[in-house]
């Protein structure tokens, strides 16, 4: 099986619950094919696996950079990219709206990266506290921000959501 | 917007172009004009566009730091399949120029070629190729034989200076600077006195000195520096590109090459990031843009994030020498500071960055007696370059640590010492000697910063202490000072259409590259009519399509292209009036321009859409689509403040240090979007904190970049922020738009001088060297006890 996939030029995954066929070059990385595939969003900020701009929620495996992941591996596997964010009639995740409202992207290359490890944290964590969304975004460098605006919206955008509980009396 | 929803508005109100809730006051944090795509993905930069007919380009690059290119065997490069070209310095034009952002003719010596016979660093482009895969590029630039004359090099601008060291630049150039010797590697010395020194330091009860050394860092904007080029079905050149310049890369390109202007065009995309390492027309630009007239076809040059954090230019490390003449009631007689800054191989930003070093710092203490000498050398390290703060990050690093030494040195608290001599409102600023500028300033809020930072931390009564003795807690404070663009430099020029459903196109062309401008001047352009900003479209990315403007620049965004800006919407509101008050035969000055509408004196109004749209239709005479333009140029550059103040906690026993809070104090006038304010002061700080604690690229003896990457190159990341405040300390600048003042550079200055304060604070020792690190502290301690 694992010897098939090295020699496909061709893997299928289903990105953001769309399924598609890629083209893959012998060694490339996920990011390089998704690129190439058009998929813009994800973007390439190191190519060495240190910055997070090219992260993706990958299958199981969960938040990744695909710049570290060859894409022969990827055969099968569901993908999400920042794109997967927006909802089925195309509206903003409550994470890009608090983006927006807080000013927390500036030159806006390393918001999809950011905005998945967010989404990320947000999965396992719905009440996250400034040090535990400061820890989710340690392998992301955004060069403009200083992080703050981000953390800050982060938290907001965590309020908002469904299964978020309710704040403790008096912390707002 | 969807189609969905277009429909349901349009059946709703009938009208397309009124969105309730946003309001674009300046004064208001509106949404950025760009912020859908930054979020969404959906945002386009350099790279993000097809390119499979594209060529790949890529620089062959030089191993030695100072070598001179006897030959060049290019054959078995030719002669793999699928290469298109292969040049060499002897390919392209013999004509020097500098890379320097500045238009022509720049304060910046013409020493380099597109490509170079002499190489000056490591990594230095040598021979470029393009090919039809990347592979075959690579295996091109393997296959390329440099017969290479080795020189001896130098790294270190003392060395650099010696009767004897190595000459890097020994034929002559055009557009030498100031008092250069060329055969001493210098590029430029400078000496500035007001008053008289000498007879200063005479007058002083204390004369204090000392010695503070800065590191090179680089801007490591998150998109690397990538170009792609091709030639158009006119025949021209065009460039997409990570500039934030757009207007002065199409205009170096164009003279490097010989071409018309109107023949090369230039895409300024979504942009990530800049910080000034794309204020330069980079080799990377160069060469594409070589490349692609070579081989007449499409070429892409992506420069890899380890190439650009070896080549691209960086922050010039520099040697700051302090020497304060003062009396006992804390009166400056006397300041001298002299600078020595390491230009690497190219002059591009010598003398200007050396220059602010000192005058932006010095100007925050007017004193009768100040003296600046200072000297700009070549290395063979990778050029200097123009990095947010451009200079007066190192400057002020030397001189606010200073500051605090000259005040422990008559025993007066530094904040006190700083208010005493701090510049106050109608005081004149210390600008270059050759400088036209206007040093009257009419907007300083610093000491309101110093105090507003002060107060919020409980300055006198000193940070709470831990109860376990071993760790030691400061407070350090830094002021700072920057500018809004260079006087008698910098020109904008915009141009606003009225459309016919009463919109605004804004063409202008800024450099956004994040920081927001393009969102400022729609705020601009709609305040004047009271639109909402969804009723703005800016223009700015495309040469072509915009006036002429310097670009991200110098803090000059919001003030001199705002200006542009505000004075081509007057210009259209003029027009509106003058056409108004002809349909209803009353004058011009009685018709009103408010909240979109347009009324008359008579208690009639009509909302600037329908006014547009009968202009248009030409109901009432001569068809019209109005267009009101403005430009602005001026011997001005109000000055922006801070106050940054650091807490730090030092472990007494190891020297391991962390800063625990940074408070930030900023005047930069009016906030035309406090958010995007807070953001670049917060942005500005955390980037002088990386510079503070950890960045730092170091060259081996061999002048070989010392990293292997960016895993190497160590930035601040969220876990390591101290708590960061910012306070806006809002002053009302008389001459910027809607009373606003710079904010991009004003808050980077003061970390390191903070944090180097509250060491001394916490525990005695003065770090006078950057990075700070617990080694130094702990020698320090050693040293004390
Ligand atoms: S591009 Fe993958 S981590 Fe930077
Ligand atoms: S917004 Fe520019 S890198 Fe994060």
């Amino acid at each position: 099986m694992s010897q098939e996939k090295k020699s496909a030029d061709s893997i299928h995954i289903c990105i953001n619950g769309e399924r598609e066929r890629l083209d893959i070059e012998p060694g490339e990385t996920l990011m390089a094919s998704l690129r190439r595939a058009g998929h813009y969003s994800v973007k390439n900020g190191c190519d060495e696996g240190v910055c997070g701009a090219c992260n993706v929620i990958l299958g199981e495996e969960g938040l990744t950079r695909s710049c570290l992941v060859p894409a022969a591996s990827c055969d099968g596997d569901d993908v999400m990219t920042v794109e997967g964010l927006l909802d089925d009639d195309g509206r903003l995740h409550p994470l890009q709206e608090e983006f927006l409202e807080r000013g927390a992207a500036q030159c806006g290359y390393c918001i999809p990266g950011v905005l998945l490890s967010a989404y990320d944290l947000l999965q396992r964590d719905t009440v996250p506290t400034e040090e535990a969304i400061a820890d989710a975004l340690s392998g992301n460098i955004c060069r403009c921000t200083g992080y703050v605006q981000q953390i800050e919206a982060i938290q907001a955008a965590a309020e908002r959501l469904p299964d978020a509980e309710p704040a403790a009396e008096g912390e707002h | 917007m969807s189609l969905s929803e277009l429909t349901e508005q349009s059946t709703a109100s009938g009208e397309t172009n009124e969105t309730d809730e946003t309001s674009a006051a300046v004064g208001e944090s509106v949404e950025k004009v760009d912020g859908w795509g930054l979020v969404t993905g959906n945002a386009r930069y350099t790279d993000d566009i097809p390119t499979e007919d594209a060529l790949e380009g890529r620089p062959l690059r030089s191993p030695h730091a100072h070598a001179r290119i006897r030959s060049v065997d290019t054959e078995a490069a030719e002669a793999i399949d699928s290469v298109e070209a292969v040049l060499t310095h002897e390919d392209v034009p013999d004509k020097r120029f500098t890379r320097t952002g500045f238009p022509y003719p720049a304060p910046a010596p013409f020493d380099e070629h597109v490509l170079n016979e002499t190489v000056r660093h490591v990594g230095e482009p040598v021979a470029a190729v393009a090919a039809r895969s990347a592979d075959a590029a690579e295996r091109a630039i393997e296959a390329i034989d440099v017969d290479y004359e080795v020189l001896e090099h130098v790294l270190e601008p003392e060395e650099a200076m010696e009767p004897d060291a190595p000459t890097l630049h020994p034929e002559e150039y055009e557009n030498p600077q100031e008092n250069a010797v060329p055969e001493r590697n210098i590029v430029c010395e400078t000496r500035h006195e007001e008053g008289d020194v000498e007879a200063g330091f005479e007058q002083a009860d204390a004369v204090v000195a000392g010695e503070y050394e800065s590191q090179i860092v680089q801007h490591l904007p998150m998109e690397p520096n990538t170009t792609i080029a091709w030639i158009d079905d006119r025949e021209r050149l065009v460039l997409r590109t990570t500039t934030q310049v757009s207007h002065i890369c199409r205009d170096k390109i164009a003279r490097a090459f010989g071409l018309n202007r109107t023949d090369v065009k230039v895409i300024k995309p979504r942009v990530g990031g800049g910080f000034g390492v794309r204020q330069d027309t980079v080799p990377n630009q160069f060469i594409s843009a070589a490349l692609a007239l070579e081989t007449g076809r499409k070429v892409r040059l992506k420069n890899s994030r380890k190439e650009d954090l070896h080549v691209s230019q960086t922050r010039h490390a520099q040697t700051v020498e302090v020497e304060t003449g003062v009396r006992e009631d804390g009166t400056i007689t006397a300041m001298h500071v002299d600078i020595t800054s390491n230009t690497g191989a190219y002059g591009c930003h010598a003398s200007a960055v050396l220059s602010n070093a000192a005058h932006e710092p010095m100007s925050i203490y007017p004193t009768e007696n100040r003296l600046f000498t200072g000297r700009a050398v070549y290395t063979n390290l990778t050029p200097g370059g123009a990095m947010r703060g451009y200079g007066a990050v190192q400057g002020t690093f030397g001189l606010e640590s200073h500051i605090d030494e000259v005040a422990d040195a008559i025993g007066m608290d530094p904040a006190e010492f700083r208010r005493r001599n701090v510049i106050e409102e109608g005081e004149e600023s210390f600008e270059p000697a050759h400088s036209e500028s206007k040093p009257v300033l009419e907007s300083v809020g610093v000491t309101e910063c110093l105090d507003r930072a002060c107060t919020t931390v409980g300055w006198a009564d000193g940070p709470d202490q831990p109860d376990d003795d071993r760790y030691q807690r400061g407070y350090g404070i830094a002021l700072t000072m920057a500018k809004s663009g260079v006087p008698n430099s910098e020109y904008s020029r915009c141009s606003i259409t009225l459309e016919d459903d009463g919109t605004l196109t804004v063409r202008i062309g800024v450099g956004d590259t994040g920081q927001g401008s393009e969102t400022v001047m729609g705020q601009i352009a709609a305040s004047v009519f009271g639109l909402d900003i969804e009723s703005v479209h800016v223009k700015a990315d495309d040469t072509d399509a915009t006036p002429w403007d310097n670009g991200a620049y110098a803090s000059s965004t919001t003030y001199i292209s705002g200006n542009a800006t505000e004075k081509a919407a007057r210009d259209l509101a003029g027009k509106v009036r003058e056409l108004a008050a002809e349909w209803h035969d009353t004058a011009p000055e009685s018709v009103e321009l408010a909240d979109g509408d347009v009324s008359f004196p008579d208690g009639t109004s009509m909302t600037l859409g329908a006014f547009a749209a009968e202009a248009f239709e030409g109901v009432r005479g001569p068809k019209r689509r109005l267009i009101g333009t403005g430009e602005h140029f001026t011997a001005l550059s109000p000055k922006p403040f801070a106050a940054q103040l650091a807490e730090v906690e030092v472990d007494t026993e190891t020297g391991e240090f962390e800063v625990l809070r940074l408070v930030n104090a900023v005047d930069c006038g009016q906030a035309l979007n406090p958010a995007n304010v807070r953001g670049q002061i917060v942005g500005g700080a955390v980037m002088g904190l990386g510079q503070t604690l950890s960045e730092t690229l170091p060259f081996d003896e061999d002048g070989q970049p010392d990293i292997r990457g960016l895993r190497d190159y160590e930035v601040m990341h969220a876990p390591d922020l101290p708590e960061i405040e910012t306070e806006i300390v809002e002053t009302y600048e008389p001459t910027g738009p809607y009373g606003a003042k710079s904010v991009g550079e004003v808050s980077i200055l003061g970390p390191s001088p903070a944090v180097a304060n509250a060491v001394d604070d916490a525990v005695g020792v003065r770090i006078s060297e950057l990075p700070i690190t617990a080694a130094s502290i702990w020698d320090g301690l050693q040293e004390g006890s």
